[in-house]
């Protein structure tokens, strides 16, 4: 503490004083206050078990996260999302059989990246078109085709690889944990790049960076195109978890997404927060998913409390603006 | 003498311009050109009887586009999607309540405008207030009103209509041969009074120039946050009233009724030409949406199209509509 205040009176910030600082501490604070009531309510929390299936419902959750944070971050928004994975869930499932697993995957990859990558970034990129509705409109395109390929739940996913994600590589490695590793890593290095840094200026000043010679519009889509990835890493986690084709899937990401960046303290303005924001905004919804599921209410109950719980964290998140802009006024008058 | 003609000759151009720019004539001509493909694929589809038949179905997307309609012209990227759980509660509430008696349906009708109005009150304090993106939080408030009336009624459904619904719902007036359906007599004095409203009246006045700016609208002493609460208000009141009337229209209820709603009343405002930015556009506009979606959907059914393939063509006409109209806002 002493360190911290010598370094203050120098002038430069106490790496605390960044970290209360930052958007996503909020978040952080509300995530470890859920786990420990969580822990108090879950029988055996801490087992290898109970960790695991844990790690894997969230693992999708935390990726459709960084793709709706990523594209928010943007100035832009995908509400086909939850579309997306259900046409991806419901292709796949199609066409699988136990010799084809590799490339139907790939196929599926092609799919999502087309889908939400290049078709939405295009369409709100280039030609401008108002994101919200745009993606609302493809959303139901998506989801008219996942229903047409299977309109009825079913398909085939093959026991060799959907066993693949509960597995453990050396008897200790989760499978949905190194996916989860591999996910974060590569934002990561993305994180570094140049192109990240656009989107932040995109997002923030569309107007000042294309006056600083940024191609507003490849840096757009290069965000919904770089988050196609993750919808497809989710959609691949969401297919092994369920190992079956449902159009009904995804649905509920989509509205998830949104509220888990909200909540992890990301505007949805563009242009301010962070993505490990996002990343434990996601980890509350879950964690808030298993507090409700262990109290015993029923599953009536469920479905409105999480419709309720997604309210409450999204009117959470405009308080911090209200005030700002309550400050503003005043200021102003 | 060539004054004069010139002075013609540039009235008709305008007059020509007016046409092709007037989203609402446009529309309507869309329609007629439905009804015509309909003709040419299903002998008997513009028949009188088959028109009249169509624009009863249409009726109830049109009360809920009406809601949809005054919530988009108010501007802030304003948008209902709550308005599907609101026709569920229409007819959840209106079962419940009438359970097949008509002394009920007077009390039913006030009741479910009443509960529709503070569903959307609740809308209207997250956008005004909260200032939250209406789309965001219509579509959150609509997923827990969903959720809380399956867990109230925990997946049954309690009550009927009665006689006195189901001629309000289904019922028709015959003129020797031709039926008109009641909802249809309905639908026109409802236009009727909503376009002398918006256009004649001061509330329209305010609605028009909140959606045009919201902020000049305050400085000229408009309370625009309270105004914008009671414009989600009567957007829940008028979708919950068009679930009352479907259950006298479809006779039994059922809890996926409403679902079916959001994405074709969202539709038709666009096809409507009613601008997204606020401000601008006539609840003429989306009743030719509604009449367009309603015998596109006709058409398809027909044509036996399965649920998937219905979804994916309204879903690919509304992106089309939307990027001919924004390509179009932006060359002005």
């Amino acid at each position: 503490m002493t360190t911290a205040g010598l370094k203050q009176k120098n002038g430069s910030i106490s790496w605390l004083q960044k970290f209360i600082r930052h958007s996503a501490f909020p978040s952080i604070v509300i995530f470890i206050v859920l786990l420990v009531i969580n822990a108090s309510i879950q029988p055996n929390f801490y087992s290898s078990r109970v960790l695991r299936s844990n790690l894997m419902t969230f693992t999708p959750f935390i990726f459709v996260a960084i793709a709706q944070g990523i594209i928010i971050l943007s100035g832009s928004l995908d509400l086909s999302l939850g579309s997306a994975i259900s046409l991806f869930n419901c292709l796949t499932a199609y066409l699988m059989t136990d010799k084809n697993v590799a490339p139907v995957l790939i196929l599926g990859f092609g799919v999502t990246v087309v889908a939400s990558g290049l078709i939405n970034g295009y369409a709100i990129g280039k030609l401008r078109m108002p994101a919200l509705i745009t993606t609302f409109a493809t959303s139901a395109i998506y989801l008219g085709l996942a229903m047409i390929i299977l309109p009825v739940a079913g398909g085939y996913v093959p026991k060799a690889f959907y066993s693949l994600y509960k597995s453990s590589i050396g008897g200790f490695l989760p499978f949905a944990g190194i996916m989860l590793a591999a996910g974060i890593i590569i934002w990561f290095i993305f994180s570094k790049t140049g192109a990240y840094r656009y989107i932040y200026a995109i997002g923030s000043n569309e107007a000042g960076a294309y006056a600083s010679d940024i191609s507003v519009w490849k840096t757009r889509m290069t965000a919904h195109i770089f988050a196609s990835l993750f919808i497809f890493m989710a959609g691949m986690c969401i297919l092994m978890i369920t190992s079956t084709g449902e159009y009904r899937t995804g649905q509920s990401y989509t509205l998830n997404s949104v509220a888990a960046v909200v909540i992890g303290g990301i505007a949805l303005t563009g242009g301010k927060g962070s993505i490990v924001g996002a990343i434990f905004g996601a980890l509350i919804l879950g964690i808030l998913n298993n507090i409700i599921f262990y109290s015993g209410v029923s599953s009536y109950f469920q479905i409105f409390a999480k419709g309720l719980i997604i309210v409450i964290a999204l009117c959470i998140g405009a308080v911090p603006v209200l005030i700002k802009q309550r400050k503003k006024r005043k200021g102003g008058e | 003498m060539a004054d004069a003609a010139t002075v013609k000759d540039s009235k008709a151009k305008t007059v020509l311009k007016t046409i092709f720019n007037n989203k609402i004539i446009l529309a309507f001509f869309l329609v007629v050109l439905l009804f015509i493909a309909g003709e040419i694929i299903v002998p008997g589809f513009a028949k009188f009887n088959h028109v009249m038949s169509v624009l009863q179905a249409a009726f109830f997307l049109g009360l809920v586009a009406l809601g949809q309609t005054i919530v988009v012209v108010s501007g802030k990227e304003g948008l209902d999607m709550s308005v599907g759980a609101a026709v569920t509660l229409g007819v959840v509430l209106g079962a419940a309540i009438i359970n097949g008696n008509d002394a009920n349906l007077l009390p039913a009708i006030l009741i479910t405008l009443g509960s529709g109005f503070l569903l959307g009150v609740v809308n209207g304090v997250g956008v005004s207030i909260l200032n939250l993106a209406p789309l965001i939080m219509t579509m959150a408030w609509g997923i827990v009103i969903e959720g809380g009336i399956l867990f109230i009624i925990k997946g049954h459904m309690f009550g009927t209509g009665s006689p006195a619904l189901e001629f309000l719902g289904h019922g028709a007036l015959h003129l020797g041969s031709l039926t008109v359906p009641s909802v249809v007599m309905i639908w026109i004095v409802l236009i009727v009074i909503v376009l002398f409203l918006m256009n004649r009246t001061r509330p329209g006045r305010i609605l028009y120039a909140i959606g045009e700016n919201d902020r000049a609208a305050e400085l000229l002493g408009i309370r625009t946050r309270l105004v914008r609460i009671a414009i989600y208000g009567i957007s829940g009141a008028v979708s919950c009233l068009s679930g009352l009337l479907l259950l006298g229209f479809v006779g039994s209820a059922h809890l996926n009724l409403g679902a079916r709603y959001v994405l074709p009343s969202c539709v038709a405002v666009i096809i409507g030409g009613i601008r997204f930015g606020g401000g601008a556009g006539s609840y003429l506009g989306a009743v030719a949406g509604c009449i367009f979606l309603t015998t596109l959907q006709s058409i398809l059914t027909t044509l036996q199209l399965s649920e998937g393939g219905r979804q994916t063509i309204t879903g690919l006409v509304l992106i089309v509509l939307l990027l001919a109209y924004t390509r179009g806002s932006r060359r002005q």
